[in-house]
């Protein structure tokens, strides 16, 4: 009898413990889903940064980078070549979601393993790659939410999902992955229509990745590329053919290096809208150069035009280069040209941060597409692009009105003086 | 063992080539190779009949390399042990007896090996550092090839590996510390390479360290008595 009972109580605690480590072996493997709270490096104030706790909402699994808008995938190599070949195969890949899917396929990935313990209900990072990858995700939800709400902007860039390279890699080829492009950066591929963040290696202070305003940055790239080069398959065609021609012409290289320029200035302008900071880039980058020429109060900011772009009294007097090739030559500095535009627009919302969000940032998105028709527009048969300047100071101009505008016109007056004076943007007239 | 003429006259020659300027240095007579030394060392019984039954204590200095996924998935992550080692390996018994061939003596033993490490990442004002005492133990099966010169003894091994440390995340002066602890398997295959009793040791293997893979091994230089 007594033999019998423990037996029997034997049994039962081998079904216990079974049972116990079943349910432990779920909760463990239970996705890590919103709402949640973690424990990442927030931006307190402009220049100021500490360990503090957010809500993350979109979260399907945060422990494999799961979410309702972007995955964040691990060992993404993008192929360069690949990706150009991609563009010229219109049978294979007639339209972007075919020319997408495939080169996602190519750049792979897996789902990421951080570090991750809960301490008092909060998610944290036990390593710096795992706090790293949890600022991350918090930062592309801040901006997904900034774009949608504050930029209005309703295109696929926001709709679309999108994925996130963590410590992802440029390069040359997927059967030559000689990387182009492997640390201290972030960046926006079209081809994939996702992002890289890359690994740290010299950085001294904030991690471009983990840096908000750099990833509302990179968000902008997609936001101009759904907007002006998805909102129409025209203009999709001109995409096309202009980012797969490897030896343009100077007017092509021109066009294409306003076109960046441009694209450039409205990704930073975005940035500061989000973080409300006329620097973001300074904790990032060590470089007081890089910094110097994309600050929207520096004084090469306030001292450049369109005109004078790197001219030697502007040096001379700035004590800041931006010299380099011209415009129509390759390897030109086209954010020196993206900042003279943002700083007529930053001028134009009386550098008021509060101003620049809730009129500026939506004028520029609902601008993009028209800026997209009249690239349609101007652009040969050949589909060889065409960009001037005052397409987009037109584009903007237009969706502004009353003091705003006559604000805006008078900053791009002061930038843009022939464009304005000689009747090139009907809006400011 | 037998040793043919020719392979005798290219160790002798061999010798005589690495102890020539020594001897020269020093105006010494020239008084190697002596061939009764030879003889006696060639003519050792070395046979499947007459295995070594001596045992052997093993002290070395490895260098634990494990290299597994990081948190990005992706990338792999590089960990560096400098540790202390010791075992000893004895004669096998009766059962594998079946492995005495070709010369060799199978032997079973273990070793220890006790390390630690430390390392780090990030930026200036945002960095993560590790600190871990790791402890590894492994049961061996070698092969002994008591050859002339060297002794060579292939082996494989399985074990366990454990450790503890501490971890912390630092975010411009505010830091968060962590426990860290540390389990698993490990099994794989090495060789020692012995030259009188000094050894290199080298070895690779697999390994499941707390639920997830890694690839291990270690490079060692030590003394086998």
């Amino acid at each position: 009898m007594v033999t019998s009972s423990t037996k029997f109580s034997g049994r039962t605690a081998v079904r216990g413990w079974i049972a116990a480590m079943t349910l432990g072996t779920s909760a463990a493997c239970a996705p890590l889903a919103s709402p949640l709270d973690a424990e990442v490096l927030i931006n307190t104030a402009p220049g100021d940064y500490e360990l503090g706790v957010v809500e993350i909402s979109t979260a399907v699994d945060l422990a494999t980078g799961r979410g309702e808008d972007f995955d964040v995938l691990g060992g993404v190599k993008v192929a360069g070549l690949e990706g150009i070949d991609t563009l010229g195969r219109r049978d294979l890949y007639p339209d972007y979601d075919a020319l997408r899917t495939r080169n996602r396929e190519t750049a792979g990935g897996v789902a990421v393993a951080p570090n991750l313990t809960t301490v008092e209900g909060v998610v944290r990072g036990t390593d710096f790659d795992s706090l790293q990858y949890l600022t991350i995700f918090h930062n592309f939800e801040q901006v997904f939410a900034f774009y949608r709400d504050v930029a209005n902007d309703g295109s696929e860039a926001t709709s679309d999902f999108g994925i996130v390279g963590f410590y992802a890699e440029l390069v040359l080829s997927s059967v030559a992955p000689v990387p182009i492009l492997g640390a201290d950066n972030a960046a926006y591929y079209p081809m994939t229509d996702g992002w890289l963040t890359l690994r740290v290696a010299d950085i001294e202070s904030i991690p471009l990745a983990m840096n908000p305003a750099v990833i509302a940055h990179e968000f902008g790239h997609r936001s101009f590329m759904a907007n002006v080069f998805r909102s129409s398959d025209a203009a999709f065609e001109i995409w096309r053919t202009n980012t797969a021609t490897t030896t343009p012409d100077n007017r092509t290289l021109r066009a294409t290096n306003l076109l960046r320029g441009v694209d450039e200035g409205l990704a930073d302008l975005q940035a500061v809208a989000f973080s409300r900071d006329p620097n973001f880039v300074a904790p990032s980058v060590a470089v007081a150069e890089v910094s110097q020429t994309r600050d929207l109060n520096g004084e090469y900011a306030q001292f450049a035009t369109y005109a004078i772009l790197d001219d030697a009294s502007l040096i001379a007097s700035t004590g800041i280069g931006c010299t380099g090739p011209d415009l129509s030559e390759s390897g030109f500095n086209f954010y020196c040209l993206g900042t003279v535009l943002v700083r007529a627009l930053w001028v134009g919302a009386d550098s008021d941060v509060e101003v620049l969000r809730n009129e500026i940032s939506p004028a520029v998105v609902r601008a993009l597409p028209n800026l997209g028709d009249r690239i349609v527009a101007e652009t040969d048969a050949n589909e060889v692009i065409d960009f001037e300047i005052e397409y987009i100071l037109e584009a903007i101009a237009a969706e502004l009105t009353g003091v705003r505008q006559t604000r805006v016109c008078d900053a791009f007056r002061s930038k843009f003086f022939q464009q304005i004076t000689n009747g090139l943007v009907p809006s400011c007239n | 063992m037998q040793l043919s003429s020719s392979l005798r006259g290219v160790i002798a020659f061999a010798l005589i080539v690495c102890a020539a300027p020594t001897a020269a240095a020093q105006d010494a007579e020239p008084t190697y190779p002596r061939e009764k030394d030879f003889e006696t060392y060639f003519d050792r019984p070395r046979s499947p009949s007459a295995p070594n039954t001596e045992s052997r204590i093993t002290v070395d200095l490895p260098y634990l390399m494990s290299t597994k996924v990081g948190p990005s998935g992706g990338a792999t992550l590089f960990e560096g042990t400098p540790a202390i080692r010791a075992g000893m390996l004895f004669p096998a018994p009766q059962a594998l007896d079946f492995m005495n061939v070709l010369g060799a003596t199978a032997r079973l033993g273990f070793d220890s090996a006790l390390g630690f490490t430390f390392s780090g990442s990030g930026t200036l004002n945002i960095s993560g550092t590790s600190f871990l005492m790791l402890s590894e133990t492994r049961g061996i099966l070698a092969l002994d090839f008591d050859l002339p010169i060297v002794t060579v003894m292939p082996y494989v091994f399985a074990g366990g590996v454990g450790g503890a440390g501490l971890k912390s995340v630092s975010v411009l002066g505010v830091s968060r510390v962590y426990t860290d602890l540390v389990v698993g398997l490990r099994s794989g295959v090495g060789v020692v390479l012995k030259l009188w009793w000094v050894t290199l040791r080298l070895d690779s293997g697999v390994g499941l360290r707390n639920g997830q893979p890694e690839v291990v091994s270690s490079m060692a230089l030590g003394l086998m008595f």
